[in-house]
């Protein structure tokens, strides 16, 4: 698997977790699958992409997909611990604009946090 | 002798003294009465002549009434104070007056300004014997009139002056001119809405636009159009981004016709091009020519008119040019190397001449300082006023020797001024259609570092691809974000040759060559699989709606350059150039 799957329960989140260093079109198809019956309505995700040094365009393809799931059922998404080379993707795709993005796993769950409690 | 014989012998005498008086008498009075008789005759001849002359003057001059009363123009007559003494029933209908209206009032009210409140002082200056030069008198001339209504019409004015006794009178013939001006000024819109149609025609049919952004090769044109539609054609067909496919032509004949026949000769082109190229892989040039005959020449033929052509491919990855000349004028050749310039012409007849030409194409090897310049015959043939020599070719020749190192842009419009300089004036008799085509090379230098890594078509290799780009960055010390861009650019470019070239298919070669230069680094990436795309990118949808087709915008944001190109041997190639920002 090219990531790992945790649910917060208390937080009514799941933490997304990339475990290889390169995010690309194989990436996408396990994504679908492991994501498709997960998702619950209204909860939010975190997805950690620290170990992640390379993302293609299609690795970021799948980053728009798991967006437009969380949409689909209410939730939202936090991208955190971006590389430099993924920040630049995202940005030259301007999917910055997309995306919440935290400079660490906590940073995300408080900024969903406190986007609630507003 | 007695007495009574004395008597008797005396009345004899008397008797015939008496008779011969009597007979006197009668001789007389005989001659009085053949003279009188004489006189009668003369007299009644006299009065018979009288009376023919006079039924004449009559006749005379109801005759001239008539031609005066039933004239289509206008006859005043005005006395030396300027009064009008007579008008005839044309004047009064040209003008709009009764002639009561006018008989008898100054002639100047039949004039607009300046001429009302001048006309009495021309009179003065003719009668005075001065002014002669600029009189109307006995010359004629176009003019304006007014009407009653207090229209201003153009006329056509003659006017003589006749003397009578110690009367000087002016006669003025008045030719309405306003139907032949309204004649004229609708010909001349309609002349004007044909060659405005035509012009958009050309703007928008006929002048294709050279592309600028094809890498290895300066292409520019210039076109001046003439007057007249002339039927001058061209269009450009990029093949990829060191190729393309040019088209020069003329049409015979002008106007909207020769317009639109160049129009549809263009489009014959362009469909066949598309007809014969089979995914990526063109066709050859002359294969081109001869689909565009078979379609086109039955219809030329039918419209008593034909095309000269030429039909020409350049690539600057192959270092060839192919070319066919239908009649034109040929192209001309600057080789670099030698420093001098040759026509490369075609032996084949202009299109819609003869069915079942065959056209054959040319083949020259170009290379980096070489310049092809195509023209229409409007170039050489251009010749100043009287009996001025052409342009020439000799002129065109010159041009390009002298300026062959300036960009193409700047040569294309060395010729055109020198054209223009030759004929000395901004308007032509014919179209001026020049296109220069210079090859460049890709980089004037050598590059500081050249690497080259062949790889299989397999998504593992991607790795290697990217430790590759690092490597090559190292050697200018670029900086990190910078390398990462371009290590973006080239993984992209590499994993669409495997999933679109390759269609998917693994262990087919990919060969990536690296060249860093001081100001950039240029990576070629080369395969054997389908043609990618080529130069086309739709940007995708950034806002969310799609998942894919990220891969060429990603590419195209991170270098500064993509190109693709098919090379000498066949290679699908994709040219990726990433500047070094100073």
């Amino acid at each position: 698997m090219s990531f790992d799957v945790n649910l917060d329960r208390e937080a009514n989140l799941l933490l997304l977790t990339f475990t290889i260093a390169e995010l690309d079109m194989v990436a996408v198809p396990e994504l679908k699958e492991a994501l498709a019956d997960r998702l619950l309505p209204g909860m939010d995700v975190v997805v950690d992409l620290g170990r992640v040094e390379f993302i293609d365009s299609s690795g970021a393809g799948a980053l728009l997909w798991l967006r437009r799931r969380a949409i689909e059922v209410g939730s939202d998404v936090v991208l955190c611990r971006l590389s430099s080379q993924v920040q630049q993707v995202l940005d030259s795709l301007r999917f910055s604009r997309l995306f919440k993005v935290a400079s660490s796993v906590d940073g995300g769950r408080r900024l969903l946090r406190g986007q609630r409690g507003a | 002798m007695s007495g009574e014989e004395v008597l008797r012998r005396q009345l004899e005498r008397e008797r015939r003294a008496r008779r011969a008086a009597e007979a006197l008498l009668e001789d007389k009075s005989r001659e009085l009465y053949e003279a009188n008789r004489q006189l009668e005759d003369k007299k009644a001849q006299l009065e018979q002549s009288v009376d023919e002359r006079t039924a004449e003057l009559v006749e005379s001059e109801a005759r001239i009434r008539a031609i005066v009363d039933s004239a289509a123009d206008a006859i005043i007559t005005i006395d030396s104070s300027g009064v009008i003494d007579s008008v005839n029933p044309a004047a009064t209908r040209i003008f709009g007056y009764h002639g009561h209206e006018v008989v008898g009032r100054n002639v100047s009210l039949l004039m607009p300004e300046p001429h009302r409140s001048r006309h009495d002082g021309y009179l003065e200056r003719y009668l005075g014997g001065s002014g002669g030069s600029s009189s109307v008198v006995g010359v004629g001339r176009e003019t304006m009139g007014l009407r009653k209504d207090g229209t201003v019409f153009p006329i056509y004015l003659s006017v003589s002056d006749v003397e009578i006794g110690d009367r000087h009178l002016f006669t003025g013939i008045i030719h309405d001119l306003s139907e032949r001006y309204e004649a004229e000024q609708a010909l001349e819109r309609a002349r004007e809405r044909e060659a405005a149609i035509g012009g958009r025609i050309q703007q928008a049919l006929l002048f294709g636009r050279a592309p600028t952004e094809l890498v290895g090769l300066e292409v520019a044109a210039m076109t001046i159009p003439s007057q007249s539609i002339d039927g001058d054609f061209i269009d450009f067909f990029p093949n990829d981004d060191m190729s393309l496919d040019l088209l020069v032509g003329d049409v015979m004949g002008k106007g909207i016709l020769a317009a639109l026949v160049g129009a549809g000769t263009k489009a014959h082109f362009l469909r066949a091009l598309h007809r014969l190229t089979t995914g990526t892989r063109l066709p050859r040039p002359d294969a081109v020519v001869n689909l565009v005959d078979k379609a086109l020449t039955a219809q030329l033929l039918e419209l008593e008119t034909f095309v000269t052509v030429l039909y020409a491919r350049v690539s600057a990855a192959t270092g060839k040019a192919t070319i066919v000349d239908c009649g034109h004028t040929g192209a001309l050749f600057w080789r670099g190397a030698e420093g001098r310039s040759d026509l490369v012409t075609g032996h084949n007849l202009p299109m819609g001449v003869i069915d079942g030409e065959v056209f054959r194409q040319i083949e020259l090897e170009v290379a980096v300082g070489d310049i092809l310049v195509f023209f229409s015959d409007g170039i050489t043939e251009a010749r100043g006023g009287g009996n001025q020599p052409q342009f020439g070719l000799e002129g065109l020749q010159a041009c390009v020797a002298e300026h062959h190192e300036v960009p193409a842009s700047d040569l294309v419009e060395r010729v055109c001024e020198a054209v223009v300089r030759h004929t000395g004036s901004e308007q032509h008799r014919d179209d001026l259609t020049c296109i220069v085509i210079r090859v460049i090379g890709r980089s004037r230098a050598e590059p500081i570092v050249a690497r080259r890594l062949e790889v299989t078509s397999d998504r593992g290799e991607l790795t290697r691809v990217r430790a590759f780009i690092g490597q090559l960055t190292e050697a200018i010390e670029a900086a990190p974000a910078w390398s990462q861009e371009l290590a973006t650019a080239v993984h992209e470019a590499v994993a669409n040759i495997i999933r679109h070239g390759y269609r998917g298919r693994s262990g087919q070669p990919v060969v990536i060559e690296g060249e860093v230069f001081s100001n950039e680094i240029a990576v070629t990436i080369r395969h054997r699989g389908v043609g990618l795309k080529r130069s086309i990118v739709p940007n995708p949808a950034l806002d969310g709606s799609e998942e894919g087709g990220f891969g060429l915008y990603l590419i195209h944001s991170m270098v500064d350059r993509v190109a693709y190109f098919e090379d000498a041997e066949g290679f699908d190639c994709t040219l990726l150039i990433k500047r070094v920002e100073p």
